[in-house]
């Protein structure tokens, strides 16, 4: 009976542990759940600032390659050639179909809507912030793909078996405009008017990006009327030439409230003035200029590897760099101090080398922009010169250059071995040598160790500055017909940059506002929006293997390749002109074809699994 | 029968439903933004028979007992999703609808040419090239459509599945006593499952590496390497290539180079003998017993020309054999 007893008590204690909901109904200790994070703003802080972080971005300090996929920069990395090998652009790039993002970030706004324990205003702020980031990847689909499902709220299938209820039709892409501008508009009072918050949104952000994207819808408005075939009869992709002075107006009001409002100012904090616009964008300490950025932490995991990549290899930390080259098409762009276009002479008109005691004599007399976006030959970076020489030109026209960096051969009459071409290179062929003849210098931290793999730098990324509200604010207004007031917004930023004259009235053309932008925002991940939008991309990049224009200042001057520019010394022992540099242009080896930027490219395909899991959805123009 | 025989019939049939697999069928639109969970669809099932026996005897002053045991199980994929084929091909090379898993398909070797006029003369496309990269004792395979050339639809089921274990597994253990000596001795065995060679196994020189000692020892070659006139002399294997695992000998799973395997091996044996009571007492010791006992001593299979055991799996014949061991030990009880 003992026995029995002691058994249906064991039983008793087991059924009554059992019963007990605490035993079963366990907190997870590996993750958070809803009713724990929206009880906390710095939970809540966590979650959107991850969504921050994942808006896509098509040419950032986090992927230098792509800069080098249009006519800005040279890669010189062995696996990236490819890209000056292609001979059209798919119609696939670009494109972009995150959906997955939406959701998350409609199940945001969904929850914090209903958050009933955070304190109202920072859950507007919460909720505002979740809006910007819904319209700004809106506004990243729309220029790549045009008018997308406008999906404002999580959607579930409901496994019924008939999944037809969940498909939406692409809206018009105007639709997406106006929907990215009104919600701009509705959010701006739920969010501080602060010019120190940077990586947040703010209401100096919403003006920022509302005078962009109004800007955008404008000249789409205007200027695609010049393809008319890069549109869809429902208004998937188009937006209709009417419309144009209405964005126009808006993109200008929305700047010049900025700009008016006095919270930012152009950075000016050094004298020399490329010092000055390099630091401008690596300097984090009460920048006046940049609006909205994308922040890095040394230490913390979150570094970016821009300079690693590009450092110059005479003065690599680590054993990688001198990846991105610019372009010699970039570097021939910045004008002369009398507002003037001239490309680099490398020769007299009776055919010999103009010679240079300092290299970086060639380039003088430019825009100040010039030196702080490029490190030419003779410029220095972290207090070091650079070494960027391709070898030595005899008197006969004799080349003689090594195969390596600060390769050693003997001249001829001499009897010991010396160096034949820079440690920076350029070598063709050679990555990490400066193939185009020049190295990036825009974004390139100069503290110690950002070089190195296991440190890296914590420059940020700016999205938005002022410079650019500037030149929305140019471009606005001289497309509505006010050249005086484009020509006090350009005069602005270039007198930041040393070109003191100022331009005139009749200064100001569509070459003027296409050019500023080019030089000034140069490496920001502008250059290929603007092309689309100016409908130029497929002018400028028609695939044509041309040589290198000679009118820089011209907006629709092909320049389907990169070029380059490299200094040889010159070497004739007992000649006048013994040790000076020449200088070259050049094609790099790698550069074998042509980009070409097809009717189909404006709009990025939507591939075939996007349109069979929903047949409403209509394909881009151009891409049969 | 006086109890002398004792011994257990188990079938077991499992049957699994509800399988996770996905709908291809109902298509969501991206715009969701995610994708849908799998859904319980899909069906297998596990069937076989497990069966063993003991008898116990005794012949004069020889007492034994003798047992076996056997068993067999083979998986069986039975229904998926509605399941679609582009062609009755697709659906014959490509179904596993109610079909046995792991089944082994390949080419069937018919033989090795034999002289270069055979070559020469052979109408079916044996190599894809027209024959030009053959040589004597080179494979031939079994054109089973007829159409005159060797590629994938005269692939066919050649053997049974070679990545798990044998499908029939059995083991027979005896134990024998006689005076003071006594005997255990454990088979085991497997069968209905295949060997295949490949890369080390089937290529010479794969990866510019070495080659297995039967492939140089009996191949075809020519009577003098340095000359081309001379005949040629008849083995086992092909004529050697130089890590040439793109040629039509090697580039196929044939039954050439896939072994049906049948093995037994015994597993454990031990002898031991006791010495007499009386000779233990006086040294104050209960019981003296001398042994031997062996583990994997032998085996008797189809792998032994290749030097390797039959319970490895890798078709490289890399992986580490079981260990053979020999101990010799005395038991002492005080």
């Amino acid at each position: 009976m003992k026995k029995y007893s002691i058994l249906l008590l064991l039983l008793m204690s087991l059924a009554w542990g059992c019963n007990d909901k605490a035993f079963l109904d366990k907190q997870p200790t590996n993750i958070l759940v809803d009713s724990q994070i929206w009880a906390d703003k710095s939970l809540v802080l966590s979650v959107i600032a991850d969504l921050y972080d994942r808006v896509p971005e098509f040419q950032t300090i986090t992927n230098w390659s792509e800069f080098a996929s249009l006519d800005e920069g040279f890669a010189s990395n062995a696996g990236d050639y490819g890209r000056h090998k292609n001979t059209e652009y798919g119609y696939g790039e670009w494109s972009n179909w995150d959906y997955g993002l939406i959701r998350e970030v409609n199940m945001f706004i969904e929850k914090c809507g209903t958050a009933d324990k955070l304190d109202p205003a920072v859950k507007a702020q919460f909720l505002a912030e979740g809006r910007f980031i819904r319209a700004n990847i809106y506004f990243e689909l729309v220029k790549r793909m045009g008018g997308v499902p406008l999906i404002l709220e999580p959607m579930t299938y409901d496994f019924s078996g008939d999944p037809t209820y969940l498909r939406k039709p692409r809206s018009k892409e105007v639709e997406i405009y106006d929907f990215i501008i009104k919600e701009l508009d509705e959010i701006k009072v739920d969010l501080p008017k602060s010019s120190v918050i940077k990586s947040r949104a703010t209401q100096g952000l919403i003006l920022a990006m509302k005078s962009r994207v109004c800007l955008y819808a404008a000249s789409i408005a205007k200027y695609g009327v010049t393809t008319p075939t890069v549109t869809l009869p429902a208004g998937e992709v188009g937006i209709p030439a009417g419309l144009a002075n209405g964005y126009y107006q808006k993109a200008l009001a929305a700047a010049e409230e900025l700009i008016n409002s006095g919270d930012y100012s152009l950075y000016r904090k050094k004298e020399n003035l490329s010092e000055n616009f390099s630091n401008l964008f690596i300097d984090k300490g009460n920048n006046p200029e940049a609006i909205f950025v994308r922040d890095f932490k040394l230490k913390s995991g979150k570094v970016e590897p821009w300079t690693l990549q590009n450092q110059p290899w005479s003065q690599a930390e680590d054993l990688e760099g001198g990846r991105l080259n610019p372009s010699l098409n970039l570097v021939q762009s910045f004008e002369k101090l009398d507002n003037t276009y001239e490309t680099y002479a490398t020769k007299k008109a009776d055919g010999d080398y103009i010679y240079f005691s300092n290299p970086k004599d060639m380039f003088a007399n430019r825009d100040a922009r010039l030196e702080g976006t490029v490190m030419l030959p003779g410029s220095f970076y972290k207090g070091k010169q650079l070494d960027i020489w391709a070898g030595f030109l005899l008197a006969d026209g004799t080349i003689i250059k090594g195969d390596n960096f600060g390769a050693r051969k003997t001249l001829p009459g001499k009897t010991a071995a010396e160096y034949v071409v820079g440690f920076d290179g350029p070598i063709d062929n050679l990555e990490f040598s400066a193939q185009s003849g020049f190295y990036v210098r825009k974004y390139m931290d100069l503290a110690v160790g950002s070089g190195q793999r296991g440190v890296m730098s914590e420059v940020w990324w700016i999205r938005y500055r002022l410079g650019e509200i500037y030149l929305n604010a140019a471009e606005a207004a001289f497309e509505l017909g006010n050249k005086a007031k484009a020509a006090t917004y350009m005069n602005t930023v270039r007198e930041r940059a040393g070109l003191i004259i100022p331009l005139t009235e009749a200064d100001i053309t569509f070459d003027r506002v296409v050019h500023e932008r080019k030089v000034e925002l140069a490496f920001e991940g502008h250059e290929l929006w603007d092309m689309k939008r100016w409908r130029l991309a497929h002018i400028i990049w028609n695939g044509q293997s041309t040589e290198l224009t000679t009118n820089p200042g011209k907006a629709d001057e092909v320049s389907t390749r990169v070029f380059g520019m490299w200094p040889y010394k010159y070497y004739n022992p007992g000649g006048a002109n013994d040790g000076k540099y020449v200088f070259q242009k050049i094609i790099p080896a790698q550069v074998t074809n042509a980009h070409r930027f097809r009717l189909g490219n404006y709009y990025s395909d939507i591939n075939s699994t996007i349109r069979n899991n929903n047949p409403l959805i209509t394909r881009n123009p151009n891409q049969e | 029968m006086n109890s002398k025989i004792s011994g257990t019939v188990d079938y077991f049939n499992r049957k699994r439903s509800g399988l996770p697999a996905d709908k291809y069928d109902v298509l969501v639109p991206s715009e969701i933004g995610y994708t849908l969970p799998k859904e319980n669809l899909n069906s297998d099932a596990i069937s076989g028979l497990e069966a063993s026996i003991n008898y116990d005897g005794k012949v004069g002053q020889i007492t034994y007992t003798v047992g076996g045991n056997v068993s067999y199980a083979r998986e069986k994929f039975m229904n998926s999703y509605k399941p679609r084929f582009n062609n009755s091909w697709d659906n014959y090379r490509n179904s596993s609808e109610n079909r046995y898993t792991g089944i082994y398909w390949g080419y069937e070797n018919i033989g090795q040419f034999q002289s270069i006029e055979q070559i020469n003369n052979y109408p079916i496309n044996n190599d894809g090239q027209g024959n030009k990269t053959m040589l004597p004792g080179d494979l031939m395979y079994k054109d089973v459509n007829g159409d005159g050339k060797i590629d994938g639809y005269d692939e066919r089921p050649i053997g049974f599945p070679r990545d798990r274990n044998p499908i029939l597994n059995f083991g027979i253990n005896i134990s024998m006593a006689y005076k003071a000596f006594d005997l255990k001795a454990d088979f085991s065995g497997g069968s209905m499952y295949s060997y295949n060679q490949n890369w080390e196994m089937r290529v010479p020189y794969q990866n510019t590496g070495n080659l297995l000692k039967a492939f140089y020892e009996d191949r075809w070659h020519r009577a003098d390497p340095l000359d081309l006139n001379s005949a040629w002399i008849p083995g086992k294997y092909p004529a050697l290539r130089f890590n040439d695992g793109g040629h039509s000998n090697y580039n196929k799973n044939s039954s050439y180079w896939l072994t049906n395997m049948q093995y037994i091996r015994l597993r454990t044996f031990e002898v031991g003998y006791t010495l007499p009571k009386a000779l233990t007492e006086k040294a104050k010791l209960q019981k003296v017993r001398f042994y031997v006992n062996t583990y994997n001593l032998f085996s008797l299979d189809k792998l032994i020309k290749l030097g390797v055991e039959p319970e490895i799996m890798d078709e490289n014949g890399l992986q580490y054999p079981q260990n053979k061991l020999v101990n010799l030990g005395i038991n002492l009880s005080f």
